[in-house]
């Protein structure tokens, strides 16, 4: 089975707790961080091969400035994103994937409550497996 | 730096003195004086052009048409001002009509002394002038007002009975020259004239002051609905959270990410991710629910045939009425299905009303979607022959959280906001929805939207 690092951030440490369960029950390395900064670092000292990243922690949108750093920083840039989001944001714009990703280069939106299937289904097919 | 000693003497700002009044009201008032003026000028040529051709009396006939002709002049002029200068502010507007009212004045007396003088009824028409400017003006205006007409009025009768200026004779010579009469004809003028202003301006008082009152509740309750919106927000955001960790923690152990579970725990802990799903849905829809109260439409709308997001709905939805044996009539007979709207808020709007239907509707029923065109509007019609609304709760049905007993039996998870929902989507895109159902016969929900940019 190939494995891979992966690094969630996200503030919310119990879904942090479900994703790690449901990632390492699939043979996935899990590294954590419950801020954005915190998580950036982690992202040059870790190397994470993936990252889930909840867009609603600290502010509004500052998942939002961390897919931006990740994606300007050349080093990082081609880690897949995976963004975490509750349906129908209370900012109140509904994500569109088509739309969006011109200016937020991030692989992959998933949804809030999280499905376990399905974060694993995203996250081998985002890696390539 | 706030002097200790201000003046604490609280002020009505100029326009909340005038609350029945804005420059809209005031614009109008000025136009339906000018109109009125019109219809007075006809109404006194006509009068005494029949006067001059069917009587013997010698009143100044040129005088008047002359004073005629030139108020027509003013009063176009009146007009043409009103309708080249469009943007008026509420002092300007009022001006206007003190100068209309000025000249008003003026006018009548100078007509009046041309015509037959205190033998001339005409005099009464100055109560007009009393009646109008205690409405529009401010309480001491009026009575400035008043005193104006009662000094013109006064002066004109003195003038003539004292020969000082010709007197136009209507029926009796002596009658202007009495000095008796012309003093109490206008002490009862004048008493008149200031008993209409007392009254009037004393009626105004009181409108104004409730108008007030009601307008500064109203704006109390403006504040208090945006208070409960921004409340709704800001709970249901703080609620969402805690219930997504609980959905995704079950969602997790029922997969058996966690280890193994016995069937017992599956079933508890299935029905317990039921519920905070409800929970979500209910949280979802309250959030929608609040953000369409506090956003106007949005500007980036597009052309959408509705045909065919009925049709894409219908299919959608085809799998589960057909579960229950139900199928779909389309009668989708409008000429011109497109309307200039949001795709997402129709899509919310048909997927509420179908799923209603198929969820309330009968085993075995039918589902029928019918369009049609009248009026430049678009109506869209979904009706299903199943359980119906009792009548007494048909004004109900749109009101959030509420659901109807009926509905609680056979569906028992619902959110009851998903038509409040909807009706809030339709109005916001200027359409408007009504609902006929008969108890266990079914029910129709009919929609309306207008079309090609004509609003409502």
């Amino acid at each position: 089975m190939q494995t891979a690092k992966i690094l969630i951030i996200d503030d919310d440490i119990d879904l942090v707790e479900v994703m790690r369960i449901t990632l390492e029950s699939a043979g996935f390395e899990v590294v954590d961080a419950q801020e954005g900064s915190k998580g950036l670092e982690k992202v040059t000292n870790e190397h994470p091969d993936l990252v889930i990243l909840d867009v609603m922690m600290g502010t509004q949108d500052e998942g939002f400035h961390v897919a931006y750093q990740l994606r300007s920083n050349p080093q990082t840039a081609d880690i897949p994103v995976l963004m975490i989001t509750a349906v129908g944001q209370e900012t109140g714009f509904v994500f569109d994937k088509d739309k969006d990703l011109d200016y937020l280069p991030v692989q992959e939106f998933i949804a809030k409550p999280i499905d376990p299937d399905l974060l694993i289904e995203t996250v081998k097919k985002n890696l390539g497996f | 730096m706030i002097k200790p000693d201000m003046n604490l003497k609280v002020s009505i700002p100029f326009e909340e003195r005038f609350p029945f009044l804005n420059t809209d009201i005031l614009q109008a008032r000025i136009l339906w004086s000018i109109r009125l003026r019109w219809f007075a000028i006809c109404g006194y040529l006509l009068v005494t052009t029949a006067v001059f051709y069917f009587t013997d009396i010698n009143i100044n006939y040129k005088a008047i048409w002359y004073l005629l002709g030139g108020l027509s002049a003013v009063n176009l002029l009146y007009y043409v001002v009103q309708k080249i200068w469009k943007d008026y502010s509420f002092r300007a507007e009022l001006f206007m009509l003190h100068v209309h009212i000025v000249f008003d004045l003026l006018f009548l007396v100078v007509v009046l002394h041309v015509s037959g003088g205190i033998e001339n009824p005409a005099f009464l028409f100055f109560i007009f002038h009393a009646v109008l400017s205690s409405i529009l003006f401010s309480r001491l205006s009026a009575f400035i007002y008043s005193l104006f007409i009662i000094f013109l009025f006064s002066t004109l009768v003195l003038l003539e009975s004292n020969f000082l200026i010709p007197h136009y004779l209507l029926f009796d010579p002596h009658i202007y020259s009495n000095h008796f009469f012309v003093l109490l004809t206008i002490a009862v003028f004048g008493i008149t004239i200031f008993s209409t202003t007392y009254i009037c301006t004393g009626f105004m008082k009181i409108y104004r002051n409730s108008k007030r009152i009601i307008d500064r509740q109203n704006r109390r309750l403006i504040e208090a609905d945006r208070q409960k919106t921004s409340f709704f927000q800001f709970a249901s955001h703080e609620l969402k959270s805690p219930v997504i960790a609980v959905k995704s923690t079950i969602d997790v152990i029922l997969k058996g990410y966690s280890g193994a579970i016995d069937l017992r725990t599956v079933t508890l802990l299935q029905k317990a991710g039921k519920r905070a799903e409800q929970m979500l849905d209910m949280i979802t829809e309250l959030l929608e629910l609040t953000h369409i109260r506090s956003e106007a439409v949005k500007e980036d709308t597009e052309n959408i045939n509705m045909h065919m997001l009925i049709s894409e709905n219908v299919h959608q939805e085809s799998e589960v009425a057909e579960q229950k044996g139900q199928t779909f009539e389309l009668n989708l007979q409008a000429e011109n299905p497109i309307i200039q709207t949001d795709r997402s808020d129709m899509e919310k709007i048909l997927g509420n009303l179908i799923g209603n239907a198929i969820r309330y509707g009968k085993k075995e029923g039918w589902i029928r979607l019918h369009t049609y065109n009248k009026n430049n509007k678009l109506y869209i019609a979904v009706e299903d022959n199943g359980i119906g609304i009792d009548s007494n709760e048909l004004k109900n049905i749109f009101k959030e959280f509420y659901r109807s007993p009926k509905a609680k039996k056979i569906v028992y998870f619902g959110t009851g906001l998903g038509l409040s929902l909807v009706k809030q989507l339709i109005e916001k895109h200027h359409g408007n929805i009504r609902v006929k159902s008969e108890e266990g016969k079914g029910s129709s929900f009919e929609m309306v939207f207008p079309q090609n940019g004509s609003k409502k």
